[in-house]
Formats: structure tokens, C-alpha cells, sequence
């Protein structure tokens, strides 16, 4: 018993180490390469590479060369992905409202929380029947002004929800 | 040193030490560096070198993946910095009439305004190109309109939308003052004195120039029901013959009858409608 105990704990240590001492910062030069195959680009003023997480503060997402949305402030850590104000540019005003917080965890069930002046949006993970539901709480107003994002949303009760299956 | 003598401790530092070594032989296979666009002084050769250095792929490659960029990048958007207000289609011409403050601007093919030039023209559209992307504009907000709704690329237009009040076209009630009475149209002058600029002049209405024999003819492709030509009895296919009876013999000739519109008291067009041809008269007090 003890020794298995040892052995995770060995293997344990061993991850942490990995972790801790990799080069996370060379992580996002290879996600921006992916994504220009892709026309997008991230372009971030400051990249701080802590031992299990990175941050990225004054973030602009660019597709085709043009400016769609700024993110004040990313953290990618090991446990989930945290963005804060995210804010859309020019004409993708009028498609994206101003999201405060988006905080994506590497969990089954609630996965991700999007929260702004437009209300909520939670995701979940629905294992048993294969399928990733959407939930916002949103006013009517929102929901007319943003149709064209929440065009696939349909009402149910006072919420509004999407899913697709995998 | 009693710790370090006790096999866990051992195991334990040796596994972090292969931790941080197989980190480091990872990384090795990783880019040694990213690229910043926040610099907008950079020129795009310089670009190509920064992505080029940054994550060590050979020029030619890099040339390719650009080129599939750019290919892939092009998108049709609604035009908004500036809007359409004729059409003018010939055999060897076609002219687009732009709307501008100062007064309409005519646009040949494949030349530009505001760094858009124009590439193809249509009965009711002109397509123009800035950079690598496409821009449509219309001459019948209803066309504006379904384009918008049936494409999502309307949100990435860039431009301003302060013109976008002047493609409103000319209010009805402007016309209000021009009255059909016994076969002939009445016209105040004051009314005339309106329309000192071709932007006014042809709102909405897209010409398409026939030539027969000697002979030059206007047919309209479209017209709005905004236009003042509309006002004036003026049909959508109809064809403009003459004008006080004589012939079209050059393009030029039209512009004529605008220019001295100010002395002008009498005009009538003879036009071509369904085979029929009928004579409009005006009368201008």
C-alpha cells in the first residue's frame, strides 16, 4: 500500500514539475500559429508565464486582419480559462454584446459562465444524452437586439436555450 | 542530509528534475516566439519576415500561406461610406453615379472614390473592391435591404455611417408641387431650382444607352418611385427616343437639358413603351 501510495505520489510530483517548469508562453506562440492557418489572429500587449497558468492582459482578436474584439484580461490555468471584458469592435457592436467575465472550467456539467450587462449565459455538458446545452438569461430586449447570435436560442420558461449534441 | 539519504526524497527530486527535463525538450519543439501586429508601422514585407522568423518556417512557405490568406480572406460587404444614386450602362461604358456632398460624382469602370474602385456594373448594383474585399452597392434600398438579411457580413462593413441618411432618396412629398393636368406635367421652377446638382438630378434611376443605326435611345432599367423622373410619367423600361422631337445623337446631349434647366419653359420627351410610342410634355413656370 505504501508504495503504490509513493508511486502516486512520485507520478504526482512528476506532473506538477512538468507543469511548473513549461514554457507556457511558447503555448500560445503555437496557438497563434494554428489559428493564423485559420485567418485569426491574437495579438496581446503582455504575456506573464506563471508557474500553472499564463496570463495575457490588452488582447485584440483580429479576423482577416481586422480588429473584432479586445479582451482586457485572459488567464489560462490548469484548472479552466478566464477572460475579463471582452469587447466587441466596430460593426461586431451590433452581433456581440459587452461580456464582463467568461470563466470556462475543465469539468463535466456547468462548464462555462458568461456574464455582461446582457444578462447570463451558462454551458453545461449533458453526458448521459450526449449534448451541450446553452442557457441564457436574458431580456427580451437583448434577445432582439443580438438576433442574429441568439437567433438558434428558443424559449423555454423565462430563459432561453441552446443545445447540440456530439 | 538524512532526508536525502531516505530513497522517497531521492525518487522525488529525481522526479521533478524529469519533469522540468522532459519540459525542456518539449519546448524545444515549440515556437521560440510569437509575433506582435500592435505595431501598425510595420509594413506587410516586414510582417511576412516577423512570422517568417518567429516561428521558423522557410520564406517560400510563408508566401504560400499568405497567398491562401488572402484568397480566403475576400468578402463581399455592403457598401456604407458612400451610395449609389444612377446607373448609366452602354456597349463600350459604364458609369456609376455617386452621391457626394458636393454634388454627384460620375464614376467610370475601374477607377476609384475613396479608395474604392469600381469593378462591375450592373442593371440595379455596382460591385466595387478596397483591398482584398468586395462592397456592393445598390440602387433600391428593398436590394439593400435583402442583401443584409440574407448575408451575415453585414457587421464587418468598417466604414461610417453618415451617409448612410443621404441614401434615403428624395422624400415624396417634395414633388408634391408637380401637377398633371390636360396631357402635360406642370413644373414650378422653384421646384427645378432644387435639383442644381446630379446627385439630386437622378435619384435612383439606372439607364441603360441603346444605339440603332445613327440613332442613341435611353432605356430604363430601374427607377424608384422616390425618383423625380417617376414624378415626371418616366416608366421602368421605358425608352427615351427624344427630346423636342429631335434625336439623340450623342450621350452628352441630356446633360444638356439639365444644365440649362433654369431657362428652360418647354420640354417634351418622346418615349417607347410596350411598342407604344407616347410624347410627355412639360411645362415649366
Amino acid at each position: 500500500m505504501k508504495k503504490i501510495f509513493n508511486f502516486v505520489f512520485l507520478i504526482i510530483l512528476f506532473v506538477v514539475s512538468f507543469v511548473a517548469f513549461f514554457p507556457k508562453e511558447k503555448l500560445y506562440f503555437l496557438l497563434q500559429k494554428e489559428l493564423l492557418v485559420h485567418n485569426i489572429s491574437i495579438d496581446s500587449q503582455k504575456i506573464t508565464d506563471n508557474p500553472f497558468s499564463i496570463e495575457l492582459a490588452n488582447s485584440f482578436i483580429l479576423l482577416s486582419g481586422s480588429k473584432i474584439a479586445s479582451i482586457g484580461k485572459t488567464n489560462i490555468s490548469i484548472i479552466g480559462i478566464n477572460m475579463e471584458n471582452i469587447n466587441a469592435i466596430n460593426s461586431f457592436k451590433n452581433i456581440v454584446p459587452n461580456v464582463k467575465t467568461i470563466n470556462i472550467k475543465y469539468s463535466i456539467g456547468k462548464f462555462a459562465t458568461i456574464r455582461g450587462d446582457f444578462g447570463e449565459i451558462i454551458g453545461y455538458f449533458d453526458l448521459s444524452n450526449k449534448k451541450v446545452i446553452f442557457e441564457a438569461k436574458i431580456k427580451k430586449n437583448i434577445y432582439e437586439k443580438y438576433h442574429t447570435l441568439f437567433s438558434n436560442f428558443k424559449k423555454i420558461g423565462d430563459k432561453y436555450s441552446y443545445e447540440f449534441t456530439f | 542530509m538524512n532526508l536525502l539519504s531516505k530513497p522517497i526524497m531521492i525518487y522525488s527530486v529525481f522526479s521533478i528534475l524529469l519533469g522540468a527535463l522532459l519540459s525542456l525538450c518539449v519546448s524545444f519543439l515549440l515556437p521560440s516566439s510569437g509575433f506582435s501586429l500592435q505595431d501598425t508601422n510595420i509594413k506587410d514585407k516586414d510582417k511576412t519576415f516577423k512570422i517568417n522568423y518567429a516561428f521558423n518556417l522557410k520564406k517560400k512557405e510563408v508566401k504560400k500561406v499568405i497567398k491562401k490568406t488572402i484568397r480566403e480572406s475576400s468578402h463581399d460587404f455592403l457598401l456604407k461610406d458612400f451610395s449609389i444614386s444612377g446607373i448609366l450602362l452602354s456597349d463600350d461604358e459604364k458609369i456609376v453615379l455617386i452621391r457626394d456632398p458636393k454634388g454627384g460624382v460620375f464614376l467610370y469602370l475601374n477607377k476609384s472614390h475613396k479608395g474604392y474602385t469600381l469593378v462591375e456594373v450592373y442593371e440595379k448594383k455596382a460591385k466595387f473592391k478596397k483591398g482584398i474585399n468586395y462592397f456592393w452597392a445598390f440602387l433600391n434600398p428593398k436590394d439593400e435591404t435583402n442583401y443584409v438579411e440574407n448575408t451575415q457580413n453585414n457587421y464587418v462593413t468598417q466604414t461610417k455611417n453618415n451617409t448612410s441618411t443621404i441614401k434615403k432618396t428624395i422624400a415624396k412629398d417634395m414633388f408634391e408641387d408637380i401637377k398633371y393636368k390636360d396631357g402635360k406635367y406642370f413644373i414650378p421652377k422653384s421646384t427645378l431650382k432644387k435639383y442644381t446638382s446630379l446627385d439630386k438630378i437622378f435619384s435612383t434611376i439606372s439607364i441603360q444607352i441603346r444605339r440603332s443605326n445613327d440613332d442613341i435611345s435611353f432605356r430604363i432599367n430601374y427607377l424608384s418611385g422616390n425618383s423625380i423622373f417617376s414624378k415626371l410619367g418616366l416608366r421602368k423600361n421605358d425608352f427615351i427616343i427624344k427630346a423636342d422631337n429631335q434625336k439623340f445623337k450623342n450621350v452628352n446631349e441630356p446633360i444638356k437639358y439639365f444644365q440649362n434647366l433654369e431657362n428652360l419653359t418647354q420640354l417634351s420627351l418622346t418615349i417607347k413603351r410596350n411598342g407604344q410610342v407616347k410624347e410627355l410634355k412639360y411645362e415649366i413656370y
